[in-house]
């Protein structure tokens, strides 16, 4: 996918272009729906989710910001966000959001707002390549397969507080990675 | 960009969104805070962007062209509207499909609302809401697919017993005479007081303002200008 093209047609997309959003569509669809499908494990669901995310994507192409922010990845966003509402609303976790928060005391610099982040992707493998290859891999299924805590600890046969604090550090030296 | 607001425990917190680790309740509870709170909003913003290139481990996977069909359908269905001059206030299909400067439109209407264009009531006639967020003003766009004749009305957004559209004739000299309100519901036809008549045609200027309900208090524009044109004749 070339990054300036789906970014005009995204603009496009903002004015109500709908040859425009044809042609968005053509272009992204086929990524859009391997993420729902990786997801959601389920074609039928994984196209009916694509449905909903191209009306969400007609309804919010004005809010793209051009500049800094990543078409592609604005595209994967909307994608993995609803694909993840989805698994979380059919297969529901409970989650204390102030649970174990053994790391608070760990000083972390502010992410620059700006700085270099079309790099960043790069800059993401290199900082990964530091992590223990177990957590690293744990953040990775996280992300690709929209994994909850308690399914990441069930695969990967650790208990559900030692699954956290691997991701939640790992987190951490991620984004102090980021800032070097 | 300020960061002030947030903690390491929130960077951490925004990165758990990102990856998909909570739970719905609390995704839920984490976009409220998005909304308000840009700085959080931020740090979201900043790992979506950083963690994106695990975005190639998706693969490329075509779906069926029937789903291609139902967004089309979803979105640009045709929504034949039986009565478009009543009611649009309380329904109006999102059939939006046209964006122009809000000017350009309400000087095109305009002229509509001056000159003799008159819209007859076929079998099919459609109706488009045209807005753009955080403006006053929407268009509201009628189109007549027997005469092929489209009517771009501009309409006071949100409640209409709030806000008025007024026309005013702005001369070279003096200040601006009231034309009238805009009606909502007549379908943008305004007739024009006959001792005004004259001074609408070639050139002349005309504005439309925000108003109060039922039309400036005062006689004079009072609101902001929401747009304005020079007539020229079709």
């Amino acid at each position: 996918m070339q990054s300036n093209d789906i970014e005009g047609l995204i603009n496009r997309v903002a004015i109500g272009d709908r040859a425009a959003f044809l042609s968005l569509y053509k272009i992204t669809s086929p990524k859009l729906m391997g993420i729902c499908l990786r997801i959601l494990n389920n074609r039928g669901d994984a196209e009916d989710a694509v449905q909903e995310v191209y009306v969400k994507i007609w309804q919010r192409a004005q809010t793209f910001a051009a500049g800094p922010s990543n078409p592609t990845a604005w595209l994967a966003t909307i994608a993995r966000n609803h694909a993840i509402d989805l698994i979380r609303a059919r297969k529901p976790v409970s989650e204390d959001l102030e649970a174990a928060y053994d790391l608070a005391d760990e000083t972390m610099p502010s992410p620059e707002a700006q700085a270099g982040i079309n790099d960043e992707g790069r800059r993401i493998d290199k900082c990964m390549a530091e992590l223990d290859p177990i957590h690293a891999g744990a953040v990775r299924r996280a992300y690709v397969e929209g994994l909850s805590y308690l399914e990441l600890s069930e695969q990967m046969k650790v208990p559900l507080n030692t699954v956290r604090t691997w991701l939640r550090r790992s987190l951490l030296k991620l984004r102090e990675c980021m800032q070097r | 960009m300020s960061q002030d607001a947030t903690t390491p425990k929130d960077d951490i917190l925004a990165g758990e969104y990102v990856l998909g680790l909570l739970s719905l309740d609390a995704r839920r509870a984490l976009e409220r805070r998005m909304a308000e709170d840009r700085s959080f909003a931020e740090l979201v913003r900043h790992w979506e962007i950083d963690l994106s290139t695990f975005n190639d481990a998706y693969d490329e996977v075509s779906p069926s062209d029937a789903v291609l069909g139902r967004i089309k359908d979803r979105l640009f269905g045709e929504q034949q509207v039986a009565k478009v001059r009543t009611g649009l206030w309380n329904s109006v299909p999102f059939w939006r499909w046209l964006s122009f400067g809000t000017s350009v439109v309400a000087a095109s209407a305009l002229i509509y609302a001056s000159g003799s264009a008159f819209l007859r009531v076929h079998d099919r006639e459609y109706v488009a809401e045209l807005s753009a967020p955080a403006n006053a003003v929407n268009m509201l766009a009628t189109y007549d697919s027997g005469s092929g004749r489209m009517r771009i009305m501009p309409v006071a957004a949100g409640p209409r017993e709030e806000k008025s559209l007024e026309l005013w004739l702005v001369p070279g000299e003096g200040d601006p005479l009231s034309l009238g309100i805009l009606p909502a519901d007549t379908g943008g036809d305004l007739v024009i007081p006959a001792d005004l008549r004259d001074r609408i045609g070639e050139g002349a200027t005309l504005a439309v303002t925000l108003e109060p309900f039922g039309g400036s208090p005062t006689g004079r524009a009072t609101g902001p200008i929401v747009a304005s044109g020079t007539a020229r004749s079709l």
